[in-house]
């Protein structure tokens, strides 16, 4: 069984569990003054999702039942899949390699969350500025003309749009 | 109607209304031209700035760059075989070819004639028929509107991916939206005390999270690299290439404004349906996809007129035809306007406008898409290491520019690292917006019918329209199930054929 195709099921069901209690507390007919409580529509979407993750789960279940077999026939044939058994070790070490240049990705939403934070601090401008400088090497650009555009671009955009034409009130 | 179109028109010619069309044609150029920018990422990025904007003109805009993307998207698709938007793929298939053999800019020309030649056919049809649909839709009650909100729901099985995802975005967003004061009672729901949450979960965080952060973060994480774009002469009036795809324009602009009207079928069904009628009805259809001008003219002319024709149920009946016009259905709804059947009568002036606005924006794609192509292809070659930076920021300070709340910024994140998450499994994130916008009106009016039939529930059954939108519904959702089933059986039928 591969756990990874369970994971998002799984964390429906938790969340389907987490938000059972809150449901229920939510008044029913009888106790307001409208002919349908405010708790029906949400319980019956609460029904539904258990319903359609039950779905999933059993989707899951068949399907990985069915690429088992597949795998086990292949297997039993000497099929190519044994072949390319030879090569995995070789394949995950480039994986790996490529899996740590791809981890950009969390560092762009740290880098968002310390720019909401700084925004709040220092202001919005100082923190575009540092924002964008910081993002855009992290991006992978190395050109200082392009970095400097950045920078210019976005605090530009940002004063020139959201301040000066529309009046938001930024921090 | 004549009237109030020419109103609408004398709105357009407005300098500054002018000035948002244009700006809106040379925005939904750039964003369909490049890869990884799709006409709903422009439409979410620009969510917030809208907010302050006239309605009006807020509406032009976005409407505009909608029409002025599904355009732009043939430009990688004939370049690069990279369609810039899902609706071009089809574009590929004749028009990479056609580069390959030296002619880029006689595709580029057939793409942008029978974009502008079907976007005008469906922004014709969205006149002409949203004014009828929605006199027709005046009739609705409670239970027609919840019906019709069941028939909203049913887009999901369109969004491609797995049904199942659809559904449960669908129910998750349905779900989500039932977060707040609950408008019926005042009885606070899933609030825990927070006056940030009784305020309900807002569109924008949700809308900008699912889309533009993930698609950032999904980008970063990427290795792909983009080809430079090299230069290409555009030559759009050709009466030889005109002669010989008349016909293909003709039928495929008709094709796409009835496939495009239809909920949840979009522009990207139409291109492929009008791709292969155009196959059947051609004489030598052994010539497409190695470069046939019929073949780039019938999917452009056909998603053009579609995302026009998905505008009509958008309009006349307040439910989406794709996923972008549930982004702009979104945009109505902060804006405090509710599109339906009333919305013809309430606020005419602003929908003709828009109307307007659409017909000149297929003449300007006709006009600046050659000295686009011309001059941005410099642009074009952006890298995303300097775009994504300033996507961020905009979506940051538009989503706290909306209701001044750090809140909705820390939801937007949120949003965003649970849209990432789900793409990798090909959710279709447009499900959870699609219940998100449609829960309130959905349960509002599930609620008042049922309060009309004092709890029986056959009175979704005893109408005669709410039962035909359910059974519509119900006929869309058990074909999306049974043909895959059907399929599977086939396989599996024939499999055991060759095993014996």
């Amino acid at each position: 069984m591969s756990y990874r195709n369970y994971v998002f099921p799984s964390a429906l069901l938790i969340f389907l569990l987490a938000s059972f209690y809150p449901t229920m507390q939510l008044p029913g007919a009888g106790e307001v003054s409208t002919f349908i409580g405010p708790r029906l529509w949400p319980f019956t979407l609460w029904v539904i999702l258990v319903v359609l993750v039950i779905t999933l789960f059993s989707i899951t279940r068949s399907r990985e039942k069915r690429e088992n077999a597949n795998n086990e026939e292949r297997f039993n044939q000497g099929s190519p899949c044994n072949k390319r058994g030879a090569n995995v070790s070789i394949l995950s070490a480039h994986e790996i390699s490529h899996a740590l240049a791809r981890s950009k990705h969390w560092v762009i939403l740290v880098l968002a969350v310390l720019y909401t934070v700084l925004m709040q601090l220092v202001g919005f401008l100082i923190a575009t500025g540092v924002f964008s400088l910081v993002c855009t090497m992290v991006l992978g650009t190395r050109h200082k003309g392009a970095i400097l555009a950045t920078v210019l671009i976005a605090m530009g955009l940002i004063q020139g749009v959201f301040v000066t034409l529309l009046n938001i009130p930024l921090p | 109607m004549i009237e109030n179109f020419l109103g609408g028109v004398a709105v357009v010619f407005q300098p500054v209304n002018l000035l948002i069309l244009m700006s809106a044609v040379f925005i939904g150029f750039i964003g369909g031209a490049l890869p990884g920018i799709s006409g709903v990422i422009l439409v979410v990025i620009l969510l917030p700035v809208t907010y302050g904007m006239d309605a009006t003109a807020a509406f032009m805009l976005l409407t505009a760059i909608y029409g002025s993307t599904v355009f732009s998207g043939l430009i990688t698709a004939i370049l690069y075989r990279a369609p810039g938007t899902p609706e071009a793929v089809m574009t590929s298939f004749d028009g990479y070819p056609m580069t390959q053999q030296g002619e880029a800019g006689k595709a580029l020309g057939i793409g942008i004639l029978s974009s502008a030649i079907g976007g005008l056919v469906g922004t014709v049809a969205l006149i002409v028929f949203t004014p009828l649909l929605a006199s027709v839709a005046l009739q609705f009650s409670s239970p027609e509107y919840f019906a019709l909100a069941v028939l909203g729901l049913t887009v999901v099985a369109s969004l491609g991916g797995k049904l199942i995802y659809g559904l449960i975005g669908a129910a998750l967003g349905l779900f989500i939206a039932t977060v707040g004061i609950d408008p019926l009672t005042g009885t606070p729901r899933y609030t825990f005390g927070s006056l940030n949450l009784a305020e309900g979960v807002g569109l924008i965080p949700v809308i900008v999270g699912l889309f533009a952060i993930s698609e950032v973060m999904k980008r970063a994480s990427g290795t792909e690299t983009q080809q430079p774009l090299t230069k290409v002469k555009v030559k759009i009036f050709d009466s030889a290439i005109m002669r010989k795809i008349a016909l293909t324009l003709s039928r495929s602009s008709l094709l796409g404004v009835a496939i495009g009207i239809l909920p949840g079928i979009g522009a990207s069904t139409a291109a492929m349906v009008s791709y292969s009628e155009a196959v059947r009805w051609s004489k030598h259809p052994q010539d497409f996809g190695k470069g046939a001008p019929e073949g780039i003219a019938a999917p452009e002319a056909a998603n053009n007129a579609a995302a026009m024709g998905a505008l009509v149920p958008l309009f006349a009946l307040g439910i989406p035809g794709s996923g972008t016009t549930a982004i702009i259905l979104g945009a109505f709804i902060m804006h405090g306007l509710q599109p339906g059947p009333n919305f013809m009568m309430v606020s005419s002036d602003l929908i003709y406008a828009v109307f307007a606005g659409l017909f000149i924006v297929n003449f300007m794609i006709l006009v600046f898409s050659k000295p686009f192509i011309k001059l941005f292809t410099k642009l074009l070659n952006t890298p995303y290491s300097v775009l994504g930076p300033i996507i961020v920021m905009c979506c940051i300070v538009g989503t706290y520019s909306v209701r001044n709340s750090m809140f909705d910024v820390w939801l937007m994140l949120g949003f965003g690292v649970l849209g990432f998450l789900l793409e990798k499994l090909r959710f279709p994130l447009v499900a959870i917006i699609l219940g998100l916008v449609l829960g309130p009106i959905a349960e509002s009016e599930l609620r008042r019918s049922l309060a009309m039939s004092q709890g029986d529930m056959t009175i979704f059954l005893s109408r005669p329209i709410s039962a035909t939108l359910i059974g519509v519904a119900i006929a869309l959702l058990s074909v999306s199930i049974l043909i895959p089933l059907y399929k599977k059986y086939k396989e599996k039928r024939l499999y055991s054929a060759n095993a014996d």
